[in-house]
């Protein structure tokens, strides 16, 4: 669908308003909830800071901006993809996704609830309505991971179709794909002010130039820029069990590459036929440190290849192209030290 | 012992209403196959109405489990909740206008299932006070209710005044509480359907709850009590799911295709009318993935020797129970000028069988034909089956089909009715074969006729048709057919099922399938006649044994039909009698094939 160069929430806006059910106003309601939160997105990143003593990349309005620019990257290759009621809880739950992270990232998708219920105002009297809202909101994040599958594909609501499932999986998907180098603090990490173990996760976002899809191949096509400096540094990652570990910011690129990876794989089950993404394709640029002078290039892409009897998890086992990299076995960080002929620079 | 089992030891009682200690006398543990029921992981416990399902689940309430175990509440292997799940609190008729306009009908029903399911937890644990060992440490439960109930009520929108918690109260009026709490939110979501019967809005601004957001969090908050097994699996024994509308099984499928087993598991009894295994997101739930699963009738249709075993020890109990001096032999002793005879038959069968024996052994034709040839010899002398005696504790076991019900509430009739003999005069010690026969032939034609009839205006409102009299002169045709293979020469005479040679089409087997469904019938399965794979086999309830006048106490015989025979019982019941009368039964049954037995 073609959003005449704007995005859905402007596509939104003009709708007539038969298209929705009676008794409450979705457009003016929206519009005014957006707005009412844009101070709140802007506290969000500092005070869950403060509360998790980390150092968030930005959750602010700007990330919100950045995934509606998203889902309607996702959505514009199909015609009429979703109905417009269906765009309202999903416009709504995009903005009320990852609010919850005021209180602190522990379970911050089931959070919204509450920020929801101090805005009651703006959003519909039905409570079958807030809570298909939460719903779709929810499903984006959290240590379940297989969320989807438990919502309804198709339910009625206020009698119209709504298909949960494909809802909650584009805002997913798409807030996958809302990172890159905008979301970084870039002075703080420049400076190294950031704490350690905050750092690799500005140190991606700063590395992601670019992530787009191509319409016609289906191709997530996700541009990675790093300097030579920090390819060569290990960086204090905590793992799942706290521990903290030096990893590479490659490793790191390989390892939320495949994440992207099983994402799509996971949401194109629920959102097929309204979108179909087939691949992702990851090109990495290392530069000297200059940035003029490109030293090495890695280019893989992550897809569904031959018969799937891989277990998914290893990346070596889905892009053959890594096993051999440069003729010297795989490819990983300590790989492309050795390649870069240096010694590690902490 | 409570005074219903005091005024008849056979009496049949809610197990709901049964004392935990009478329980323990009672109940018969018996969870050698079916030992997934009181472990952690989702489970169904598919099974006849009165085979035992809620005893079991009773069985497993807390106060039951604290006396066997003989431990205090914290050290119990699991803490289970007792779900009775009645049709009326749940399938609200006007329920289905929310599925008609189109507007939200799996959260309402979710959060009426959910308000529901948890105000039946909370009425569960008055057990634990009847237990007589209610918690002394109470403050926990006060704050859970304050601080955690009410946090969870409003996190789903209840906006109601919290009401007054004393500080220093007992369990049971914390208890009382929480149930107040929840009958509130019950009476809200009621409130809004009975609007919408009278063309109400449809717009909902009431509490709103669910499974992940409301039940979880409440059995977490509760396994945190101090009087509780803390680390321990959650049951919730969700008792008759097949009550629950569609759309609600659907929604119970979704909790169970849930992980988390280790915390809340899901024990669902059903009597074989479950309506779908598909989730709402229409995914199907399956075995051994999602769930196990116990089929309790199969179990004790499959093995006669371990039902027999299983109704002696509950018959000893309760004879036990009602200081009755005697085994379940002696009570419900034989006919015994009957057995002589039929002793005799054996003997004389047993004498010829190096002449005319047919088995493999001379026992073999004398257990196989004594009995029928007796039956045999009683129409040929009365034109009647009737002065058979359906007498005798171990033929009253294969009358009740593998469902302990049916032995007990004939038993509590014939107890009744030797106590009126008696004059009260004596107390009972037997009951008479002649009163044993009565009460079962009786019973045998209540099943047949005002029972049938139930169906008959059941499945007619469920749109049934005329399914109820196809089922009628089927079962009718089967009794016919049976009865002319004991009274003919075949080889084997004690025939109880039927197994299709050919189809059945879909109309044929929809009959079948009611008269499962009823208990009419019992589906087994079998190898194929032409040798690879299985078939369906249907075994005739041998509770309509004495209505057709049939020998209950084997059911290993069974016969091929065709689809055309069958149809031919079903719409044209006449026809197949008459044809019964005037050809051999091979010719008629199943004209296509040379042989009629073909047992494995």
């Amino acid at each position: 669908m073609d959003f005449g160069g704007q995005t859905i929430d402007a596509w939104f806006q003009r709708q007539p308003s038969e298209e929705f059910p009676t008794g409450f106003d979705y457009q003016a309601n929206y519009a005014a909830l957006a707005a009412n939160l844009v101070p709140l997105h802007k506290e969000v990143t500092p005070t869950a800071n403060v509360i998790d003593g980390g150092y968030l990349t930005d959750h602010g309005p700007e990330h919100i901006s950045k995934l509606l620019s998203r889902i309607s990257e996702l959505l514009k290759a199909t015609p009429n993809p979703i109905t417009a009621y269906e765009c309202y809880l999903l416009l709504t739950a995009a903005q009320v996704h990852d609010v919850g992270n005021i209180f602190g990232r522990k379970k911050h998708e089931e959070k919204c609830r509450e920020v929801m219920d101090d805005n009651l105002a703006t959003l519909p009297l039905d409570a079958v309505e807030r809570r298909k809202i939460f719903e779709i909101a929810q499903a984006h994040g959290g240590e379940e991971k297989e969320k989807l599958s438990s919502l309804a594909k198709i339910e009625h609501i206020r009698g119209k179709p709504v298909r949960m499932q494909a809802l909650a999986a584009i805002l997913k998907f798409a807030d996958e794909l809302a990172e890159d180098s905008e979301r970084a603090a870039r002075y703080s990490a420049k400076k190294g002010l950031l704490p350690p173990t905050s750092s690799i996760f500005h140190a991606y976002a700063l590395a992601l130039i670019d992530i787009h899809l191509d319409p016609g191949s289906g191709i997530i096509a996700m541009r990675f820029d790093l300097k030579k400096s920090d390819a060569l540094r290990a960086f204090p990652k905590k793992d799942k069990q706290g521990e903290v570990i030096d990893t590479f910011l490659i490793d790191e690129i390989l390892s939320r590459t495949l994440k992207t990876h099983c994402e799509r794989v996971y949401c194109s089950r629920f959102m097929r036929p309204i979108v179909d993404v087939v691949g992702v394709s990851v090109h990495i640029d290392v530069t000297d440190d200059t940035g003029y002078t490109v030293l090495r290039n890695i280019a893989y892409r992550l897809e569904e290849r031959g018969y799937p009897d891989a277990d998914g998890k290893d990346i070596y086992s889905l892009c053959p192209e890594l096993r051999e990299w440069d003729g010297n076995g795989r490819f990983d960080g300590s790989h492309l030290a050795r390649k870069l002929g240096m010694q590690h620079v902490i | 012992m409570s005074s219903d089992l005091d005024l008849n030891p056979f009496s049949v009682q809610s197990p709901e209403r049964i004392a935990a200690h009478d329980v323990l006398s009672l109940f018969v543990e018996d969870f050698a196959d079916f030992h997934q029921i009181h472990r952690a992981g989702h489970t169904f416990l598919h099974g006849a109405r009165g085979s035992g399902k809620s005893m079991i689940f009773r069985f497993l309430e807390p106060d039951c489990q604290i006396l066997k175990k003989k431990c205090p509440l914290n050290e119990l292997d699991f803490f289970a909740f007792y779900i009775p799940i009645k049709e009326m609190e749940v399938k609200l008729t006007e329920l289905i206008r929310l599925e008609m306009d189109g507007h939200g009908s799996l959260p309402l029903n979710e959060h009426l299932m959910t308000v529901n399911i948890v105000l039946k937890m909370f009425a569960s644990l008055e057990r634990i006070t009847q237990s007589g060992e209610p918690p002394e440490e109470t403050t926990a439960f006060r704050n859970f209710i304050s601080d955690t109930l009410v946090r969870l009520l409003k996190r789903g929108g209840w906006a109601g005044v919290v009401p007054e918690i004393p500080a220093e109260g007992s369990f049971e009026q914390y208890r009382l509480v929480a149930v107040s709490l929840l009958e509130e939110v019950y009476s809200e979501i009621s409130l809004f359907i009975q609007r919408l019967s009278l063309g109400g809005c449809l717009i909902y601004t009431g509490t709103l709850l669910g499974f992940k957001d409301f039940v979880r969090p409440v059995c977490a908050a509760l396994r945190s009590m101090p009087f509780m097994p803390a680390t321990k699996p959650f049951f919730l024994l969700v008792d008759d799911a097949d009550n629950f509308s569609e759309e609600q099984t659907r929604i119970l499928n979704t909790w169970v295709s849930s992980r988390g087993t280790a915390e809340i598991s899901l024990k669902i009894s059903t009597q074989r009318r479950y309506k779908t295994f598909r989730t709402i997101s229409g995914q199907s739930i399956e075995t051994p993935h999602d769930f196990s699963e116990v089929e309790i009738s199969d179990i004790y249709t499959s093995d006669r020797d371990r039902y027999m075993a299983r109704v002696e020890s509950i018959v000893e109990r309760r004879l036990q129970l009602a200081s009755i001096n005697a085994t379940p032999s002696t009570f419900f002793p034989e006919d015994h000028k009957q057995e002589n005879e039929i002793a005799k038959i054996a003997e004389s069968l047993r004498a010829t069988w190096s002449e005319s024996g047919r088995g493999f052994r001379a026992n073999d034709d004398a257990y196989r034909y004594a009995r029928p040839n007796f039956i045999r010899g009683l129409h040929g002398s009365s034109k009647s089956g009737s002065t058979y005696s359906y007498a005798g504790f171990k033929q009253l076991v294969h009358i009740s089909s593998g469902v302990v019900r049916y032995f007990l509430e004939p038993a509590a009739l014939m107890y009744g009715e030797q106590t009126a003999a008696n004059e009260g005069s004596a107390p009972v010690t037997a009951i008479a074969p002649h009163i044993q026969n009565k009460v079962t032939r009786e019973q045998a034609n209540r099943f047949l006729t005002s029972e049938f009839e139930r169906i008959v205006r059941e499945d007619g409102n469920l749109g049934g048709g005329d399914r109820a009299t196809k089922l009628r002169n089927l079962l009718d045709s089967l009794g016919a057919l049976f009865s002319h293979i004991l009274m003919s020469d075949a080889a084997e005479r004690r025939v109880f099922s039927v197994a299709f040679s050919n189809g059945p089409d879909d109309e044929v087997r929809e009959i079948f399938e009611l008269g499962t469904e009823y208990n009419y019938l019992h589906k087994s399965s079998i190898g194929k006649k032409e040798g690879a794979g299985r078939t369906a086999l249907y075994i005739l309830s041998r509770r309509l044994a004495p209505a057709f006048g049939l020998d209950p106490t084997s059911f290993a015989g069974y016969k091929f039909i065709t689809n055309e025979v069958a149809r031919m019982m079903m719409l044209e019941p006449k026809k197949f009698h008459n044809r019964l009368r005037t050809n051999h039964i091979d010719s008629v049954v199943d004209p296509a094939q040379g042989r009629l037995f073909e047992e494995n």
